[in-house]
């Protein structure tokens, strides 16, 4: 938007903008607290963590005092805080190396197979949404509707076994195992042992999208617009294309956003079925050990996340409706 | 009014059309044989209730009915018959050889296109060059009436008020030079002001192009005002048809003649009458009763929204409605007057000023304030949306004594009933409606259960808030009838709120005009709704099409002359 600094100034988007911000870094704060109160509530504390089940009182009040744990508890908040702010989410002992370092290093894979997952599931899904919204009550919507339904009930575990058994065993054309480099360039050289994780994360997102596709076009085609596109000579295929997706489409893709916490938790799943080291492996191997500033320090990251991906989604919708980017009201 | 060769041969023809919807409950036959003919120059108006089939026609015309319609009979435009075409046929069809504008401008625009690429993209389905098309689009554009067109054509529909909305579905119509326009109830959502324009509009565009006009609407004076034959609709069949002079002056069919008594008229405005008598007539007006005033505004002041985007709704409105009194506000869209309504009931806050019903001050939320509430009536426009569905009738018209059993006098059950049937033969409803839920009633019966309810704790005070203007006339008719009985039965003040200037002639004693939040002018309800005073009231009056031709023409020049 090419807006002088007054108009920009006093653009309802930009209050909005700043508004909505202002909304989301208070929710973070929040989430701080809680971790904060979490980590406090720790068995023993971290002395106890780190000294192990050996020491003796004398030690922790020694260790206690020399980390401030015997400070005040706002005041132990502000520096667990300004220790956040520098990067430093504590140190995980079942590890032995500083909790960002294992995230850091978990987090890009992550994020790589979700984002591909999530790639697939919208590049498939939205036109599929869109056809069979176009297609309405005939054979195609109700096929793909009962195969959407069907995938959208499977348990992400089973469906991924299924594709295990399905690819690996019987015709052995895709390994069962996720690529086990360290670092995204490695993960990204073995692109065949990455298919089945990425297939099992993104079909049960296509059966969702697909649905939220195919009624947000069917309630576009119902509305006066297609009407009045139709009576001035525009194609059926022009209608679709040129008026109703992108009304339809934009709430969806806003949607998308939203996703952040169902992302996660398929994969978790995805993760430890094809041993993929990457978040969701590790959220699972530190719960299995009760490694707590690790699982609490991934809790800290997706929740970011998710409060983020929000507030992405709404500043997207609002960018993208010219109702909302020329002024709201 | 317009001149065409008398045997020039029609744009449109239309002959035994009959349209059915496969339905679950059966085939609905909704036209039923329908034959007519559009010369090109002249305006055929289809005229009826909702349900005649007027609007199915006219979409009949263009194939834009839903998949469930089975259409047989010959329709022609030209040497077409658009029944007969293939997709490729039918898409030369519309848009060019035929334009269609629609009843809801806030809506036939598509929310995320500029407003100027709409209307080149009529020009592009038929085959005019993407450059060629945008020029053209803000020719047209101008063409309608939007100032600086060229700018305005990147902007979005939401940016355009629901004339101008109109003005550019007009554009799109009209862009490939059609030989046939199809305007279905183009100017229903809109102010009679800005109506009045877009009918000016679409005459000058028929005269001017030599273009044919099949307009439908229910409004016999937009009928009078535009065009040169009529068709009268009723049931599916064409009950009646012939020029506008002869049809609304001596109609021959029994359903027109009902129809045409049914529609409230304004009588001539005469603007020049203001004489020394209505002066003492309005000064006497608010006369000295023993009761108290039904309800007292003093420099009520109405506000949405807080701060920088506050938005004062109402400002400063002082009116009194006397006991027994029918007061009518009447106003364009956003004129305040609904949110006037809300206020009087407390359902507004008032920012400032005050607001006294029956003697007493609406403020706060106490006990004394709920008690007052009871006393208080309220009908809405849209009764399908202000009753419950899962009621029956007879338990929705009994809930205000659930609500203040103490105003009511804890009737029992047997009590109560009684007396929901006592309200439902005051609002003309047979006694076995009382056991029948909403949706097994028409739009006029809903319409009179909720005015029952209004009156179940006897208000001294009834609020009506459009309540006649989801009704066809006949129905509105009704409706009317039954409020005039019940008020002198009851003898509640009443403030009746209405964008129609006929309606509110009908039924109210003194009328306020509103104007963006403020009272223009207000006065006994001849003297305000024919020889108003201030400027924006003469303009509202004479903008309303008579259903008289001759009387309307006469309006017109009135009003051209005025502008």
């Amino acid at each position: 938007m090419t807006t002088t600094t007054r108009g920009w100034a006093r653009s309802p988007l930009l209050h909005y903008v700043l508004r909505r911000t202002g909304q989301a870094l208070l929710v973070v704060l929040l989430v701080t607290v809680v971790v904060f109160l979490l980590l406090q509530a720790l068995p023993g504390g971290p002395a106890r963590g780190v000294l192990g089940q050996t020491a003796t009182p004398e030690q922790i009040a020694a260790f206690n005092a020399a980390n401030g744990f015997d400070d005040p508890l706002p005041q132990q908040y502000l520096a667990f805080l300004d220790r956040l702010l520098h990067g430093d989410l504590g140190t995980s002992y079942v590890m032995n190396m500083p909790v960002a370092d294992a995230i850091g290093e978990r987090l890009p894979k992550t994020l790589l197979l979700t984002v591909l997952s999530l790639v697939v599931a919208v590049a498939v899904a939205l036109p599929l949404g869109v056809r069979q919204a176009a297609r309405r009550n005939s054979a195609f919507d109700y096929s793909t509707t009962t195969l959407a339904v069907v995938l959208y009930s499977t348990p992400s575990f089973f469906l991924g076994l299924l594709l295990v058994i399905v690819f690996s065993q019987w015709l052995g054309v895709l390994p069962a195992l996720a690529p086990q480099g360290q670092t995204v360039a490695e993960v990204l050289a073995e692109p065949k042992a990455l298919v089945l994780p990425v297939l099992t994360g993104s079909l049960v997102a296509v059966a969702t999208f697909s649905r939220y596709a195919r009624s947000s076009t069917i309630d576009n085609l119902a509305e006066d617009y297609v009407r009045t596109a139709r009576a001035k000579g525009t194609s059926e295929r022009a209608v679709l294309r040129r008026h109703v997706v992108r009304n339809s489409l934009t709430p969806v893709i806003a949607m998308l956003g939203y996703q952040v916490p169902v992302v996660f938790g398929g994969a978790l799943v995805v993760e430890q079925l094809f041993n993929y080291p990457g978040m969701g492996l590790l959220f699972w191997s530190s719960a299995q050990a009760s490694d707590f500033p690790v699982l609490l320090g991934c809790v800290l990251v997706i929740a970011v996340a998710t409060v983020a991906g929000s507030l992405l989604a709404d500043l997207t919708q609002a960018a993208v409706d010219p109702r909302t980017r020329g002024g709201l009201r | 009014m317009t001149t065409a060769p008398p045997n020039s041969p029609a744009t449109l023809r239309i002959r035994d059309l009959r349209v059915d919807f496969a339905s679950e409950g059966g085939t609905v036959e909704a036209v039923r044989g329908v034959t007519l003919d559009v010369a090109p120059g002249r305006v055929l108006a289809l005229v009826g209730e909702s349900g005649s089939g007027k609007s199915v026609t006219a979409m009949s015309v263009l194939r834009l009915l839903p998949r469930t319609a089975r259409t047989t009979g010959t329709i022609g435009v030209g040497d077409q018959d658009p029944l007969a075409l293939d997709a490729a046929g039918l898409r030369t069809l519309r848009g060019g050889r035929v334009g269609m504008v629609f009843q809801e401008p806030m809506t036939a625009l598509n929310p995320s296109m500029p407003v100027g690429a709409q209307v080149a993209e009529a020009l592009r389905n038929h085959g005019v060059a993407a450059a060629a098309a945008d020029e053209r689009a803000v020719e047209l554009l101008e063409e309608v009436g939007i100032p600086d067109a060229r700018a305005r054509s990147r902007r979005y529909p939401h940016e355009f008020s629901g004339g101008q909305r109109q003005r550019v579905v007009i554009a799109i119509a009209i862009a490939c030079e059609p030989e046939l326009i199809i305007a279905d109830e183009p100017t229903t959502a809109l102010d009679v002001t800005v109506q009045a324009e877009i009918l000016d509009l679409l005459r000058r565009l028929v005269v001017g192009r030599g273009a044919a006009l099949l307009l439908i609407t229910h409004n016999m004076g937009v009928v009078a005002d535009i065009a040169d034959e009529v068709c009268v609709m009723h049931h599916g069949l064409v009950v009646e048809h012939g020029p506008i002079a002869r049809v609304l002056a001596e109609p021959e069919h029994p359903y027109t003649r009902r129809l045409l008594a049914a529609v409230p008229v304004l009588p001539e405005p005469a603007l020049d009458a203001v004489t020394e008598a209505d002066e003492v007539v309005e000064a006497a007006a608010p006369g000295e009763d023993a009761a108290p005033d039904a309800l007292r505004l003093r420099g009520a002041c109405v506000d949405y929204g807080r701060g920088v985007r506050r938005f004062r709704a109402v400002h400063g409105v002082d009116l009194t409605v006397g006991p027994r009194e029918i007061v009518g506000v009447v106003g364009e869209s956003g004129s305040g007057k609904s949110t006037l309504a809300r206020a009087a009931v407390g359902l507004m806050p008032l920012s400032e000023g005050e607001a006294v019903v029956l003697g007493e001050h609406l403020r706060g939320h106490g006990r004394r304030v709920r008690a007052l509430r009871a006393r208080v009536g309220i009908v809405f426009q849209d009764p399908a949306g202000s009753l419950d569905p899962r009621m029956t009738v007879g338990q929705s018209v009994a809930e205000p004594f659930r609500m203040h059993p103490a105003v009511a006098g804890r009737p029992g059950p047997a009590e109560r009933r009684r007396r929901v049937a006592e309200l439902l033969d005051a609002v003309r409803l047979p006694a076995g409606t009382i056991d029948r839920f909403p949706h097994e009633l028409s739009g006029g019966q809903r319409q009179r259960v909720a005015l029952a309810r209004a009156l179940t704790l006897r208000p001294g005070l009834l609020i009506a808030d459009e309540p006649t203007s989801a009704l066809d006339v006949s129905v509105q008719q009704q409706v009317l009838d039954v409020l005039r009985d019940v008020h002198a039965e009851f003898g509640f003040g009443c403030l009746f709120i209405s964008h129609d200037l006929a309606v509110v002639h009908a039924i109210a004693d003194r009328v306020a005009v509103m104007r963006s939040g403020e009272i223009v002018e207000q006065g006994p309800a001849t003297q305000v709704l024919v020889s108003p005073r201030h400027e924006y009231a003469r303009r509202l009056v004479t903008a309303v099409p008579s259903p008289d031709p001759a009387e309307q023409r006469r309006r017109r020049e009135l009003r051209l002359a005025a502008s």
